[in-house]
């Protein structure tokens, strides 16, 4: 690896299988047998499938076009002397607890501390466990990554890397939230990388887990990440993922969820950057009980397509779900909301509910959504909703009246438009930043209305 | 049997054909089994004086486009246009994306033009069979209707063709134009050509483009400038076409200023040879129109275990194309094994207004994918979508809908409503909304609700001493009120009692 460069890929099958052969033949004997078959059996389901078009219906609204035609190399080796730390530890700020950074797909320890990390809480890289955490990870591995094919899942598992991996020990409860930064930093050449997470509550267990999506300079790059959670009977969690990549990043991820009976899951998505940037959330009642509460909220402006990709899956009876995923547009900006709720004929007695609601604050903004229900059993109570819509004039009169400017006034309804997720969160540490970030966004957002 | 398109029209003998002993297109080559084939054995044989005039043989080529339309003298536009639709069918796919499943259709063993023929006449309603008697007691059909849909001889005071001259009279005093489609092609061969396809192109989907080539026959409905048509409009009264074809073909153009309100199917229960329907319906609102069109569909449903019953792949869709027009979809579907439509709206002219309310009713193993399209381009456009779905035993109900605001559609406004009730654990229902939005002034509202009649409800019902079939029919009746309440008044009666005959013996 150190004498040859690794191939680049570009969106394109080929290319892709050609990279492969490149990793599998550097990692050959570095990586226990169970993970190269693992490995594997992701580009053979890759190989199956193709890079999906506007003629899919699951990507009717999003197209990769844009991003089709770059060439992506991954990093296999940091080159730690050429990474600004100054600039890297600016952006990435004080830790509140434990946390581990990943530069360009790779664990970086110079910036990442597991100090404070309490009683027999497992939060290793991937990267250094293969071989002592093996078998957990092989062990818990998602057991439904066959059900839905999903191709850049298959693409992150094909060159599966490096990554977090969080075991919760039984009945345990984590207080510090735990955290995970991807950072890419792609200095003179467009970079690709692969963060993979898997966090396994054991069951009774709680925590708070954090994962952050950033970017730093000028140059276009490709995040393509998975994080799985296993949420084991009785077990709770409340999950961050901060996405704020640069507006050259295209930002492809799945997020895969299992609950547990009476388990509980609440998750927070926030998309900030990203100038191609789609979300897969999947989350499956694979038995009975068990409790989800999905939220999102995206600020897109200038150029930027946001597309969010959810599936419910009630399984089992007694399950209760719920989604509130909030958009604001800015000038230029798309957004796509699909969500689906499924509701299989043994789910009896499942409460599911789904809201998206997007404002539109420019003429040129475009926002495409599809809430859907599938329903196979009789006795559910399943409702959904979907609004578009622009602020009220009524209510920006009613605060000019006040004495406010329209540009105020319009921040001041849009903040609160957002306001309904932002309420919602617990992690105090998090809720301060995001009104940090929806000040300066909202700030720049109503600046390019004004125009 | 391929031949020469041009030799085809010159020497145009299909007796010879048909009654070769030599297979044409295949048909010999069937089972013996076939029952189908039986039925045309005995009319080959029974009526062979009249048969080369009314039947054409199965399958479908250029050249039985060509003959459909010799047989109904068509223009040339028609025939050519007829033979663009069928050019353009041969290199399309059936569409598989929707929630419905079905064997395949094969196309080759259809017979795609066949004249209507005389019912039977029954002397008195003892000869009818006595299921549809009592479902026609049900549905509180008045006696003479009854004898006229079962096709019982009705005596002269009743009689329709007299009933259908009177209206006819009225009609031509307002100036309303309303035939059948072949006689407007004869007659009103302008209108035709200039509204024909003009909301459902002839290459528009799979179905619709199987029915412009081969359309046999349909309604024509023309409202001049201005005029209030005097009358809900209905085939009812339009007496050669009393018999549902296959591939029908329904244009309604209101001018300027005017109004009509159209009424399709009846509550009574409609047995049909014919297992695939492919219809299309056009509406066409200038400024300031309006158009009502209500359907009832009750076509046979198939049996308990879903064996049979219609396929009803129908195209509708309306253009309001100027100012302050209206178009208005209201549906009751009972009927059929598989539903799969969705009455449109595009809504060009500024101010325009889509309306569409529906009722999809599945039992049994009837399948239903319904809901609407409405795409609004025009300003202050407005579209309102309530949609009621009702899923019992193993019906299988979708509502889909796309609301879409195009960029010039500054204020426009969407309403959308859809609920579903389930009656039965094996029941589906799904709701599959599109929502696009292009612009930010516009304001779209879409809510769906999913669940099954509460235990709450039925006990409060029972206790006031209603039996907890009645109980459940007047809960679901008020499910359906709001969609109910934009049927005209007779239809809104009939339809209330047909949900209780439908949903018979599925609850409890």
């Amino acid at each position: 690896m150190k004498t040859k460069t690794a191939p680049e890929i570009f969106l394109e099958k080929e290319k892709c299988l050609a990279a492969y052969e490149w990793f599998k033949k550097a990692e050959a004997g570095k990586s226990p047998s169970w993970l190269a078959s693992y490995r594997d059996e992701a580009i053979a389901r890759f190989r199956d499938q193709s890079f999906p078009t506007v003629h899919d219906e699951a990507w009717k609204y999003t197209s990769l076009e844009p991003f089709a035609k770059l060439a992506f190399r991954p990093v296999y080796r940091n080159d730690s002397g050429r990474i600004n730390s100054h600039a890297v530890k600016n952006l990435l700020g004080k830790a509140p607890g434990p946390r581990l950074v990943f530069i360009n797909g790779l664990y970086a320890p110079l910036f990442s501390s597991t100090a404070g990390l309490e009683g027999n809480i497992k939060m290793v890289h991937l990267g250094a466990s293969w071989n002592s955490e093996g078998r957990l990870a092989e062990r818990s591995w998602f057991p439904q990554e066959n059900v839905r094919l999903e191709i850049f899942a298959d693409l992150n598992s094909a060159f599966l890397n490096d990554g977090m991996m969080l075991q919760l020990p039984e009945n345990f409860l984590v207080k510090t939230p735990l955290e995970c930064v991807y950072l890419t930093l792609p200095e003179n050449q467009k970079l690709v990388s692969y963060p993979r997470n898997l966090i396994v509550a054991e069951p009774g267990s709680s925590a708070v887990v954090v994962e952050r999506y950033l970017g730093l300079g000028g140059n276009p790059y490709f995040t393509n990440a998975v994080t799985d959670y296993v949420i084991r009977e009785g077990a709770s969690v409340e999950a961050y993922r901060l996405q704020k990549e640069t507006r050259q990043a295209c930002h492809i991820s799945s997020t895969r969820v299992s609950v547990g009976r009476q388990s509980r899951f609440v998750f927070f998505n926030m998309d900030f950057g990203g100038r191609l940037v789609r979300n897969h959330l999947s989350v499956v009642f694979s038995e009975e009980g068990g409790e989800c509460d999905l939220n999102g909220l995206y600020l897109a402006g200038e150029g930027q397509h946001i597309d969010n990709h959810t599936v419910i899956d009630h399984l089992k009876p007694k399950g209760t779900s719920r989604q509130l995923y909030k958009g604001i547009l800015g000038s230029r900006s798309r957004a796509v909301f699909s969500g689906k709720i499924f509701v299989r004929q043994d789910a009896q007695k499942t409460d599911a509910a789904q809201k998206n609601k997007n404002l539109l604050l420019s003429s040129d903004a475009r926002v495409d959504t599809r809430p859907q229900l599938e329903i196979l059993a009789d006795d559910v109570k399943c409702a959904h909703g979907a609004a578009v819509g622009q602020l009220n004039e009524d209510e920006i009169f009613y605060l000019r009246s006040r004495g406010l400017g329209v540009k105020e006034a319009k921040k001041v309804l849009t903040y609160g438009f957002a306001h309904e997720i932002v309420d919602k969160v617990g992690l105090g540490a998090v809720k301060e930043e995001l009104e940090h970030w929806l000040e300066d966004r909202l700030e720049s957002v109503a600046h390019k209305e004004e125009k | 049997m391929p031949r020469n398109p041009a030799a085809a029209e010159n020497h145009f003998q299909p007796a010879d054909d048909f009654l070769s002993p030599i297979a044409p297109y295949g048909c010999e080559t069937k089972d013996m089994s076939d029952p189908e084939r039986f039925v045309n054995q005995e009319y080959k044989y029974g009526f062979v004086t009249n048969v080369d005039a009314d039947a054409l043989p199965r399958g479908l080529n250029e050249d039985i486009v060509r003959m459909i339309s010799a047989k109904k003298k068509e223009p040339a536009f028609m025939l050519d246009w007829r033979l663009k639709a069928y050019r353009r069918w041969v290199t399309m796919k059936e569409p598989r994306w929707q929630q419905v499943q079905y064997p395949p259709i094969d196309y080759q063993d259809m017979i795609y033009y066949s004249a209507p023929k005389p019912r039977k006449k029954l002397n008195s309603l003892d000869e009818v069979d006595k299921e549809v008697l009592e479902t026609f007691a049900k549905l509180g059909i008045p006696l003479e209707e009854q004898k006229r849909l079962a096709g019982v001889a009705v005596d002269a005071v009743f009689d329709s063709v007299s009933v259908a001259t009177t209206f006819k009279e009225t009609l031509q005093k307002a100036g309303v134009i309303f035939c059948s489609f072949s006689e407007a092609v004869q007659n009103h061969p302008d209108l035709v050509k200039k509204y024909l396809g003009s909301v459902v192109p002839y290459a528009d989907n799979f179905f619709a483009t199987l029915n412009s080539a081969v359309f046999s026959d349909g309604s024509f409905c023309y409202v001049p400038k201005g005029v209030r048509c005097p009358m809900e409009l209905s085939t009812y009264f339009r007496i050669n076409a009393a018999d549902t074809g296959q591939f029908e073909r329904t244009l309604i153009v209101a001018e300027e200023g005017s109004y009509v309100s159209y009424l399709e199917g009846c509550t009574a229960p409609i047995r049909d040879k014919n297992q695939l329907h492919a219809a299309v319906v056009e509406l066409v609102a200038l400024g300031n129109a309006q158009i009502k069109y209500s359907t009832v569909q009750n076509w046979y449903a198939g049996d308990k275990n879903g064996k049979g019953g219609i396929y009803n792949f129908v195209t509708k869709r309306g253009k309001c194309e100027g100012p302050n027009s209206k178009i208005s979809w209201t549906q009751v579907e009972t009927g059929s094994s598989i539903t799969w439509k969705y009455p449109s709206v595009i809504l060009k002219g500024d101010s325009s207004v889509g309306e569409f309310y529906s009722v999809a009713l599945t039992n049994h193993h009837q399948q239903a994918d319904t809901g609407t399209k409405m795409t609004h381009i025009g300003k202050n456009t407005r579209s309102t979508i309530i949609s009621k779905g009702i899923s019992a035993r193993q019906g299988s109900n979708t509502y889909r809908g796309l609301v879409k605001i195009l960029p010039k559609a500054e204020n426009a406004k969407n309403y959308t409503q859809c609920d579903s009730l389930l009656l039965g654990n094996r029941s589906e229902a799904n709701t599959f909304p599109y929502i696009e939005v292009e612009n930010n002034t516009a304001r779209v509202e879409h809510e769906a609700s999913t669940s099954k009649i509460s235990e709450d409800q039925l006990f409060y019902c029972r206790q006031r001493g209603l039996s907890a079939e009645n109980a459940i029919s007047m809960i679901i009746n008020g499910f359906c009120k709001e969609v109910f309440k934009n049927l005209p008044m007779e239809f809104a009666v009939e339809a209330t009692k047909l949900l209780n005959v439908s949903l018979e013996g599925s609850v409890g």
